[in-house]
């Protein structure tokens, strides 16, 4: 189940780099062309055909199966189950608050990297863009074993503390806390929201912010008058992306987190492995689904499925 | 109150909170204004000053430093030397936002987040006029450019020609005491640009604003303005008023890039009273005192050129003469532009009324004449 979760994330590590070109005239003065709706078939679209099918035998049918099997496996009562379970509500919140702390980190720690980036020379934005794709380049296993090996009893963090400064007696408790999975899974996550806000903080015209510095406007307030309004599109469209990977995420809470947190993600295997209840399993898992599509359908309502989905595939037109 | 009346208001404080003005716009001065990028000289030792209530363009080519140039003026852009001085006070170190100047940006660079009324409020906004005094203003402001009413629309529902005049409203609303505007009509049509062309110019007149526009557009600078500065290479060519830089260009650039013309150069020699271009071809007559020793380039409007068969004489006494063959004849409507191939290897322009029959036909040989006194010498082109 936790492959089925993460495919978004993997669908989406395709050519992340936005070109410095890619300035798309979103958020311009003009008004857009309204795009024609029904398109005539384009036979080139063809060449699309043998990644389709990859899709439906990979993700469609899969998630067909998971459905007939919470339903069946033995009988919906599955979701009987589910909701009647305290354990399982509570993972809900607990899943819920953490992928809104996430959020919240990677948009706050994501939105100045972002703004260096789109506001820096060449150079120092290929620095900052190698920089910020390293993390995203290196494994999710061995990110997050990196952070154990920091966060441990007898880890980085604590031999410091404890040894060569001497602050502390006995070791900080870090890992296995709600702190450590925050940590890990910022670190994994927070390259969406700095591509979300990158792209759009590209696309604002410099114009305009000259403009608004010609009108009297000092620097920090042509940022929150100007700047910081034309980018929110980007922060909601990183930000619902960086919440809904995180819904999901296993591997990470999994490795960093404590016994008491169950997320979502670890209840489905719990259910799967421990329990050997698949078919409570599932059906958690379609409703997880569920909640991401949901906040999927809201979110495109202020800033479009496009922009979300998107997201560091260099949006051109 | 009108947009009129305040511009003859006596200084005192006006009930809008914006600082006093006396209505007229800045003198400004700019001296020796140089800005270097690499080893390209973009704006090479600029001077000039602009009386307060003119209307200044910047004309040139692209690259030739007119953007550059008013970015320095706005703030945007640093310069490497020399001074910019806005009513007797040097402004060079004085940060953007602190300069108190109105800009037109070509793109209109209006806030897309915000409604035409926000927009124009903005300047009121960061000069901290009373919220109360805001909207009346901002109304007023769009009146001036016949945008009543408009100000709870986004800028995104309007037209392009629409937008510019938020972009002028939004411009004047504070009532600079510059105005600059960076090719503001670039992105309209003919029709709708030249119909701005007219309401920019009344409304500059009528808040007695010194305004600095940048264009490319040699008949935009021609129509608008009451001084051209014309640039090449970062360099100012020439500067003087519209009929100055038309009837009296003061080298090959400036006859070159100001309306058509067609240019003769050659060593001057004197024939008894007469003083005459020696060329191969034709007979080029050098009129006035412009007839000193050496080369001189005359100047010659394709308007003044009459066109005659070949073997027949002169229509007057005292004409320049220069044969050729008729390479192409284009109608335009209200005129008809003919292309001569000059015997001197030149291509020559001539513009006649369409009304009258032409004497010849392509293929032709024929000469034009023109009367000694309707060209212009460009004295001492060496």
């Amino acid at each position: 189940m936790s492959a089925l979760s993460q495919i978004p994330a993997r669908g989406l590590e395709r050519d992340p780099v936005t070109g410095p070109g890619g300035r798309a005239g979103d958020g311009g003065g003009t008004p857009a062309p309204a795009r024609r709706r029904f398109p005539r078939p384009d036979y080139w679209s063809g060449v699309g055909l043998p990644g389709l099918l990859f899709v439906i035998a990979a993700f469609a049918v899969p998630m067909v199966v998971v459905v007939v099997k919470s339903l069946t496996d033995p009988s919906p009562e599955n979701y009987a189950a589910i909701f009647s379970s305290a354990v399982y509500q509570r993972s809900v919140w607990d899943t819920l608050r953490m992928a809104l702390v996430v959020t919240g980190l990677c948009l706050l720690i994501g939105y100045p990297y972002a703004y260096a980036m789109a506001r820096s020379g060449r150079a120092m934005r290929t620095f900052l863009t190698v920089a910020l794709m390293l993390a995203f380049w290196t494994s999710l296993l061995v990110r997050t074993y990196a952070w154990q090996i920091i966060l441990n009893d007898t880890g980085i963090v604590n031999t410091v503390l404890r040894e060569w400064l001497g602050l502390v007696s006995e070791p900080v408790r870090l890992i296995r806390t709600p702190f450590a999975v925050y940590i890990g899974m910022v670190h994994v996550l927070m390259p969406y929201a700095v591509l979300a806000l990158f792209a759009q903080l590209r696309s604002i015209d410099p114009d305009v912010e000259r403009a608004a510095r010609g009108m009297g406007a000092r620097p920090w307030r042509v940022f929150a008058r100007v700047t910081l309004p034309l980018s929110l599109p980007g922060a909601v469209a990183g930000g619902v992306l960086v919440f809904v990977l995180a819904l999901g995420f296993y591997i990470t809470p999994q490795l960093l987190g404590g016994a008491r947190q169950i997320y979502v993600g670890q209840a489905i295997m719990q259910q799967i492995e421990q329990f050997l209840k698949p078919g409570v399993g599932a059906a958690m898992a379609v409703l997880l689904f569920a909640a991401v599509l949901a906040v999927l359908a809201v979110a495109a309502r202020f800033v479009g499925l496009g922009r979300i989905l998107g997201v560091g595939m260099g949006r051109r037109r | 109150m009108t947009e009129t009346e305040t511009g003859t208001a006596p200084t005192g404080t006006p009930p809008t909170g914006i600082a006093p003005r006396t209505g007229s716009g800045a003198r400004v001065e700019l001296a020796g204004i140089v800005k270097t990028y690499g080893d390209v000289r973009a704006v090479d030792d600029v001077s000039l000053t602009v009386e307060p209530g003119q209307f200044l363009t910047l004309l040139g080519a692209s690259g030739s430093g007119k953007t550059t140039l008013l970015r320095i003026i706005a703030g945007f852009v640093e310069a490497d030397g020399g001074r910019v001085v806005l009513d007797g006070r040097d402004i060079s170190q004085v940060p953007v936002h602190r300069r108190e100047i109105g800009m037109v940006f070509q793109n209109y660079a209006l806030f897309p987040h915000l409604s035409v009324a926000a927009n124009v409020a903005f300047p009121l906004e960061m000069r901290r006029v009373r919220r109360r005094d805001r909207a009346a203003l901002v109304e007023r402001a769009l009146e001036a450019v016949q945008l009543a009413g408009y100000g709870r629309r986004s800028p995104k529902e309007l037209s392009g020609g629409q937008q510019q005049r938020v972009a002028l409203a939004r411009a004047i609303v504070a009532r600079p005491p510059l105005l600059l505007m960076d090719e503001p009509l670039g992105a309209l049509d003919r029709r709708l640009r030249e119909a701005m062309q007219i309401e920019i110019r009344r409304l500059s007149r009528e808040l007695g604003l010194t305004v600095i526009n940048v264009t490319h557009d040699q008949e935009e600078a021609l129509t608008m303005s009451d001084r051209i500065a014309l640039l090449a290479g970062g360099r100012l060519v020439q500067y003087g008023t519209p009929e100055e830089l038309y009837g009296l260009p003061n080298s090959e650039v400036t006859a070159r890039f100001l309306g058509e013309s067609n240019l003769f150069r050659g060593p001057v020699r004197h024939e008894g009273s007469e003083a005459v271009l020696a060329l191969p071809h034709g007979r080029i007559l050098v009129p006035g005192d412009a007839r000193g020793e050496g080369e001189a380039v005359v100047v010659v409007r394709p308007s003044a050129i009459r066109i005659r068969p070949a073997g027949t004489g002169p229509s007057r006494p005292a004409v320049s003469e220069m044969p050729g063959v008729v390479s192409a004849d284009i109608y335009a409507g209200d005129s008809r532009k003919v292309l001569v191939a000059g015997a001197d290897g030149a291509e020559l322009v001539v513009r006649c009324e369409s009304g009258a029959p032409l004497p010849c036909a392509v293929g032709d040989e024929v000469v034009l004449e023109w009367d000694a006194d309707s060209c212009h010498i460009i004295p001492g082109a060496a």
